[in-house]
């Protein structure tokens, strides 16, 4: 029974003293699992703000993709007991966020399809055409994107725009390697098809 | 060399080196993602500003917000709470036919009995089941649930109705129904308060909401198979089935009202 406690001491020990830059996810999930609070701010800053990314090119709506970031970390929280120590962290968070984008889309409705964010970015350095320019070439793309479906855009989204690899993809997702594959190459091909011939 | 080494050397700006190139001329979905790759970065539709600071405070205020008692079990994983759910569920049946039990006949088909018995609690299981996958696991379609439940509900009515040993006034017909149709909610509504007690979706989809009064439904009416001796098809579909319809219809709205509330308030 004593022994059993020190070893349980020891391990919420250890646990503790990964919360470095250096320890992976899986290691910091663990940690936070044993009680280290460090380790979800070090884990949040990690995700937080590609999440928010990713949810927002989903939406196209930033107050409801900082809602839903912070959703998936409550959910992160609450599911905590159930994260397996084998599954790789990225694609679980991303699971989630994506399974709450999902609800939040659906809930919404189709009020806006228009893919377009709220702000447009400008970069300072950009001259007015060059700014006129990048609107128009989002505004394209959001275009394109609407006529892709769901599947197809997400797997874009994940793909291209956040570096999820094919194998992250599946599990975010809940589809199959070669499903995802299959989609990610319609996906590209019909995105070629509704675009211009050439970005200028 | 795979797909994915490709793209991230095509996002990096880096040259393709020799075997990749071979790599994409040879793949398809290569090809395909070079061709709209300048596209994808000119039209990126990300855009905003993210204060990483300011949602953190957020999000842990929320966590800090999770305390007491649903908290602790909303924590469990889920085999965990499904085990609880599946306590309460197979745990009240043989109470009910302890304590309840319809009075045995020689009319009566113990096959038929299993058969239902079985249909309602895998129906149960099943539903609740997925009411507690949390958001971290993919959704299964609702549709596949929604017509399980239908069929479980339709499974007595739809069976050969058997010559009854105990035969249903025509002035008792009513009052039979009323007292079925609220001891198959009472029964129900344990394991559906349960299940939704320790659902941890704050706020669910009406195609989610459901499952909880679902899987109490099916525990509903699996007390009913238990504890009601009457084969009539007009007394199944008037009690039984409206219990089931009542207690899912009825838990949907329930939770939907306490969101929305919840939401208001917020």
């Amino acid at each position: 029974m004593g022994e059993t406690k020190t070893v349980t001491s020891f391990s919420r020990v250890l646990a503790i003293t990964v919360t470095t830059v250096d320890a992976t996810d899986e290691d910091l999930m663990r940690a936070y699992c044993a009680g280290d609070e460090k380790a979800f701010r070090e884990l949040f800053d990690r995700y937080a703000e590609p999440l928010f990314r990713a949810v927002q090119r989903l939406l196209a709506d930033e107050s409801a993709a900082r809602d839903v970031v912070q959703q998936a970390f409550l959910q992160m929280h609450r599911a905590r007991n159930d994260f397996a120590p084998t599954r790789k962290f990225r694609s679980w968070i991303y699971t989630i966020a994506l399974n709450l984008a999902r609800d939040e889309r659906r809930r919404r409705g189709r009020r806006r399809e228009d893919g377009l964010a709220d702000e447009p970015r400008h970069a300072s350095d950009d001259t007015p055409d060059q700014h006129v320019e990048a609107v128009q070439s989002r505004h394209r793309m959001a275009k394109a994107m609407e006529r892709l479906s769901r599947e197809q855009r997400e797997v874009i989204i994940l793909h291209w725009y956040e570096g999820l690899s094919f194998p992250e993809i599946a599990h975010a997702t809940g589809a199959g390697l070669s499903a995802v594959k299959v989609r990610a190459h319609r996906a590209y091909k019909k995105l070629r098809e509704f675009l211009p011939p050439d970005t200028s | 060399m795979s797909c994915d080494r490709g793209k991230k050397r095509l996002k990096s700006g880096q040259p393709l080196t020799e075997a990749e190139r071979a790599h994409v001329e040879d793949c398809e979905l290569c090809d395909a993602l070079i061709d709209s790759s300048e596209w994808l970065e000119a039209g990126d539709p990300s855009g905003g500003t993210f204060d990483a600071d300011a949602n953190f405070a957020e999000t842990k205020t929320q966590i800090g917000q999770e305390r007491g008692f649903r908290a602790r079990l909303r924590a469990w994983s889920t085999p965990r709470r499904f085990l609880l759910v599946a306590t309460l569920m197979l745990g009240s049946l043989p109470a009910i036919a302890m304590i309840s039990r319809r009075p045995m006949d020689p009319m009566s088909s113990m096959e038929r009995w299993v058969l239902l018995l079985t249909v309602f609690v895998l129906t149960g299981l099943t539903l609740a089941y997925h009411a507690l996958r949390g958001p971290d696991r993919s959704p299964r379609p609702w549709l596949v649930l929604a017509l399980m439940l239908g069929v479980a509900a339709m499974i007595e009515p739809a069976l050969p109705e058997l010559d009854s040993f105990h035969v249903l006034a025509p002035q008792m017909f009513f009052a039979q129904a009323t007292k079925c149709l609220m001891y198959g909610v009472i029964n129900g509504i344990p394991v559906a308060a349960l299940v939704a007690l320790i659902d941890r979706r704050d706020r669910s989809l009406p195609g989610r909401l459901w499952l909880a009064g679902g899987a109490g439904a099916a525990t509903g009416l699996a007390a009913l198979a238990l504890h009601c001796p009457y084969h009539d098809r007009s007394h199944l579909m008037l009690s039984h089935v409206t219990a089931a319809v009542v207690l899912t219809v009825g838990t949907m709205a329930l939770l939907g009202w306490l969101q929305s509330r919840k939401r208001t308030r917020a």
